[in-house]
């Protein structure tokens, strides 16, 4: 059983069937009967088909130009969907873009799954809040609830010096990704055992294509060396690389960028394809001087 | 008018035969350059652009006329055609050639572009950096033009079957560029075809450490099958067939869909918005996608790292 996290009031849901409770015959008739008459007499009002694999994803929320703090937002990719969850919300919001729809729905009909994605369970009732605009600079959309303007975005870029748990907690697509990538023991296990202090300062930008491909794999390593010798730094950069002061400083021109310093001093960079087994590189680096 | 000869004494015919030998490679160079050219006339009259050579803002006349050029020239040299009048434009051509080059290797060098912004002088045949064009250009271009100065010999009558000729093959090459990008000849005129491996795909070259290749890139190509689409996200036969690309996407998961674009992270982000696709949407550089087609959108199968198909188009007669 799990808790539904972000509302004031809790509900208990089975982790991976919907919630059903002993209902005699003649009750659950009476129910589909009068669920039909709403709707039919309310054309707001509809059924939802259940959408499955809700994934969560670092966009953020804003309800009438105030950032909601907390605010769940997951992602059906292959329904074209998004549902928010907010205790500042009467209720779910999905938002159905390929039919570019806005509804809210009941909350029961949200299942959280022991893997951490969400479903919206079948007969769900959908209720229609309108269509939605893509914003003016295009990291998002905006939309009504409720009478409320809502807005969802891509977040801001993260920027400065940051460690791999502030990465993962910005958008939970690097600790997805980062967990399909699994580094090679034997080289994992020679980094682990050596002795000099050695820091990976990885620049990046979260704007950048690349980046989303190759940091999930630098941050898998990095997981794997915790508690060694090897400390990784990512430090996130504006889109205009050549206008931030510490890029300048270090002749950053291209991202993902590490530069590996031993005791302090730099031992050499890693960039473009010395990212395909991140792992190798530091090592080939460390051991040759070169990644 | 006559042009004394360099150096006519029939004592020293293999000086003669050095000229020859040297218009005659100086022309066939010339001529790869031009089949490359004319194979994707469409890049060219962009590379025309970008390098501000469309005079009164006429990019595809002049790139005709710089192509039926090249082509004129080189077709007069091969046949050994060595009169001034033939030389001399020659001469012009390849100094204007090293002007590009050398100016494109000054702004690499003083960090105003960066390696990928070549001459792309081959077409997609060749990709290199500016000191690669420019010490080629200089070693393929001016050598044997110096070269094709020696030896000449006393100019005769006018050649006019060959100048005839020279004209009909410049005519007829022309008209081949002018209808090229409507034939099927993308896995001539680009780098992408099938046997290629995607770790061949790249951006930079290999001496630069930021070389960026399709493998890294995309690391999920190294395994399985995966259709992989170029689009700039606006192509009317690309948008219409976004829904049935996601029913596709979404219809099975043992190939793969991914669309590779150099489109604008707006572009991209709109995309998403406003078309919701079931598919992979990755952002690459425009210098590794550049030579992999002549117009958008292109397909191709990988399997297991290589490059197994290819399709002018969309592939959803493939599905």
């Amino acid at each position: 059983m799990r808790r539904v996290l972000g509302y004031r009031k809790s509900y208990s849901i089975r982790t991976t069937r919907p919630l059903r409770k002993p209902l005699g015959g003649a009750l659950c008739a009476a129910a589909a009967a009068l669920l039909l008459v709403t709707m039919t007499a309310n054309p707001l009002l509809a059924a939802g088909p259940p959408i499955f694999g809700f994934e969560s994803v670092g966009f953020e929320v804003t309800l009438n130009g105030k950032e909601l703090e907390g605010a769940e937002v997951y992602q059906a990719e292959s329904a074209g969907a998004f549902l928010i969850l907010s205790e500042d919300l009467a209720a779910p919001v999905l938002l159905r873009l390929r039919d570019g729809q806005v509804e809210t729905l009941n909350l029961m009909k949200v299942n959280h799954n022991s893997n951490g994605s969400v479903d919206v369970l079948a007969g769900a009732t959908l209720a229609a809040q309108g269509g939605f605009q893509v914003n003016s600079d295009r990291t998002g959309i905006v939309f009504t609830v409720d009478g409320q303007t809502a807005e969802l975005k891509e977040k801001p870029p993260l920027l400065g010096s940051q460690q791999a748990a502030g990465l993962k907690a910005y958008d939970p697509h690097y600790e997805r990704t980062a967990e399909a990538y699994s580094p090679s023991d034997p080289i994992v296990e020679k980094l682990r055992q050596q002795d000099q202090e050695v820091k990976v300062s990885v620049f990046f930008g979260t704007w950048c294509g690349a980046c989303k491909q190759m940091v999930p794999r630098i941050i898998a390593v990095a997981d794997r060396l915790e508690g060694s010798k090897i400390t990784f730094d990512f430090y996130g950069l504006p889109p205009g690389i050549a206008g931030d002061k510490e890029a300048g400083r270090m002749g950053i021109s291209a991202v993902p960028t590490g530069v590996v310093f031993v005791d302090g001093k730099e031992a050499g960079r890693i960039s473009g394809n010395g990212w395909r087994v991140p792992e190798l590189a530091i090592n080939n680096l460390l051991v040759n001087g070169q990644s | 008018m006559t042009t004394e000869p360099f150096d006519s004494s029939p004592s020293q015919p293999w000086i003669r035969v050095l000229g020859i030998a040297a218009a005659v490679f100086l022309g066939l160079v010339f001529l790869v350059a031009a089949w490359g050219k004319a194979l994707d006339p469409v890049s060219f009259v962009e590379q025309i652009r970008a390098e501000r050579l469309d005079f009164f803002g006429l990019a595809e006349a002049t790139a005709f006329m710089a192509l039926g050029l090249e082509i004129a020239l080189g077709l007069a040299l091969v046949t050994g055609l060595r009169r001034w009048w033939v030389l001399a434009p020659t001469a012009a051509l390849v100094t204007f050639f090293l002007f590009l080059t050398g100016r494109a290797y000054w702004r690499f060098e003083h960090g105003l572009i960066d390696e990928t912004e070549a001459c792309n002088c081959f077409g997609n045949l060749l990709n290199r950096t500016p000191k690669e064009a420019f010490w080629q250009d200089l070693w393929l271009l001016v050598v044997p033009l110096g070269l094709s100065l020696v030896g000449r010999g006393r100019e005769g009558a006018f050649p006019k079957r060959r100048l005839m000729l020279i004209g009909g093959l410049t005519a007829a090459a022309l008209v081949f560029a002018w209808k090229a990008p409507d034939l099927p000849l993308d896995d001539l005129a680009t780098r992408l075809k099938p046997g290629v491996g995607v770790s061949e795909i790249c951006a930079g070259s290999e001496e630069n450490p930021e070389q960026l290749c399709l493998d890294t890139l995309v690391s999920d190509f190294g395994a399985g099958k995966h259709w992989v689409v170029l689009s700039d996200l606006d192509e009317p036969t690309f948008l219409e067939a976004v829904p049935q690309l996601n029913e596709w996407s979404t219809s099975q998961s043992e190939i793969g869909l991914w669309i590779l674009t150099a489109a604008s992270a707006e572009a991209v982000s709109t995309f998403r918005w406003t078309q919701a696709p079931a598919f992979a949407v990755q952002e690459a550089p425009y210098a590794m996608l550049r030579s992999l087609h002549r117009r958008l959108p292109r397909s191709f199968l990988v399997e297991d790292g290589e490059v197994t198909r290819t399709v002018s188009d969309l592939p959803l007669t493939e599905f």
